[in-house]
């Protein structure tokens, strides 16, 4: 009991302090890798409350996908170089009403949130997972995801064509005057479209071309 | 017991602890006891004799990003089939024929990418 608790501590004051360097550090790329590290610990804590197959779900979808795709953006957009110009004051930037507005709007959600919220007397009772070692994790999110929820599974299945669709849409360019290897007409290719036998008289020679 | 699973991941954590340790402990001992001696010329660029141009993170190409896009989609439909295969035998014919539903949407989003030449570098 006290090592889970420790363990507890442990992961959640990694997420914390990262997701802190994620707001403060001033090399982008830097605060990509802290995002990293925010959602291992909090892969941990899922793990931690019985909750497996999200805690691994967490690994490698946002770990091992999301991660690169927001360096990739990073690296992209070249927005170290512009973030930095920002905080020396170099350059003005204009974005900053814009965060302004949107952030305080979340504020204001989030103060909505926390008021509404109470402290409830049997949490220490509720707040693990059912768990059962036959019945696991895994198990009990097939069991419901694609019968009771068919519908937001296949939404999501909608969403994921419209993100697929989306993305080639936006950033995929057919490029002109490129030499690329048709593997069709290479294997159709038959033997006498290419080859030819020519009896050659003595002395006379060949007429190639005509 | 609750906790008793958790008891299959205590290799994972010392793992953790020892690469963690590890890794702090050589950074420490290299800050401890490296000598601190700066000179404007030692720390001058020395390897090809000038100054770096500029920095080294140059700008990618927007390609990556449509793959690394493109790749998270198909992995998030692999996260889709795990838990589906796992419990097909509680779920009945509902259940299979709504994945072969998904599948097929996504069938057709993988078609489109693969005519439009999405997929191939060059």
């Amino acid at each position: 009991m006290i090592a889970h608790a420790l363990f507890f501590y442990f992961f959640s004051v990694i997420a914390i302090v990262s997701a802190i360097f994620v707001i403060v550090s001033r090399n982008t790329v830097h605060a990509v890798f802290f995002l990293i590290l925010d959602f291992i610990s909090i892969a941990c804590l899922f793990i931690m409350i019985g909750a497996e197959f999200l805690g691994m779900m967490m690994l490698i979808v946002y770990v091992g996908a999301v991660a690169v795709l927001f360096l990739f953006v990073v690296m992209l957009m070249n927005v170290t170089e512009q973030k930095s110009s920002w905080f020396r004051g170099t350059k003005k930037s204009n974005h900053i009403p814009t965060g302004l507005i949107v952030g305080s709007v979340i504020l204001l959600e989030l103060i909505v949130i926390v008021g509404g919220w109470k402290y409830r007397d049997t949490f220490s009772e509720t707040k693990f997972l059912s768990f059962d070692k036959e019945f696991t994790n895994t198990h009990a999110i097939g069991n419901v995801m694609y019968t009771e929820y068919i519908h937001l599974f296949q939404i999501s299945g909608i969403i994921l064509l419209l993100a697929m669709i989306g993305a080639i849409v936006l950033t995929f360019r057919k490029r002109e005057g490129v030499k690329t290897q048709s593997y069709f007409k290479q294997v159709s290719r038959e033997r006498e479209d290419s080859v030819e036998l020519v009896d050659v008289e003595f002395d006379k020679g060949v007429k190639f071309d005509d | 017991m609750f906790f008793d699973f958790l008891l299959e991941y205590l290799s994972i954590a010392i793992f953790l602890f020892i690469a963690l340790a590890l890794s702090i402990g050589f950074i420490a001992v290299n800050f401890a006891f490296s000598p601190k001696n700066p000179d404007p010329e030692k720390l001058s660029a020395y390897e090809c004799g000038f100054e770096a141009f500029d920095s080294a993170r140059s700008e990618f190409d927007v390609r990556f990003y449509l793959v690394a896009i493109l790749f998270i989609i198909f992995d998030l439909e692999i996260a889709f089939l795990f838990p589906w295969s796992v419990s097909l035998g509680n779920i009945g014919l509902l259940g299979f024929y709504s994945m072969m539903i998904f599948l097929f949407i996504l069938t057709i989003g993988f078609i489109y990418e693969w005519k439009k030449g999405a997929l191939e570098w060059e």
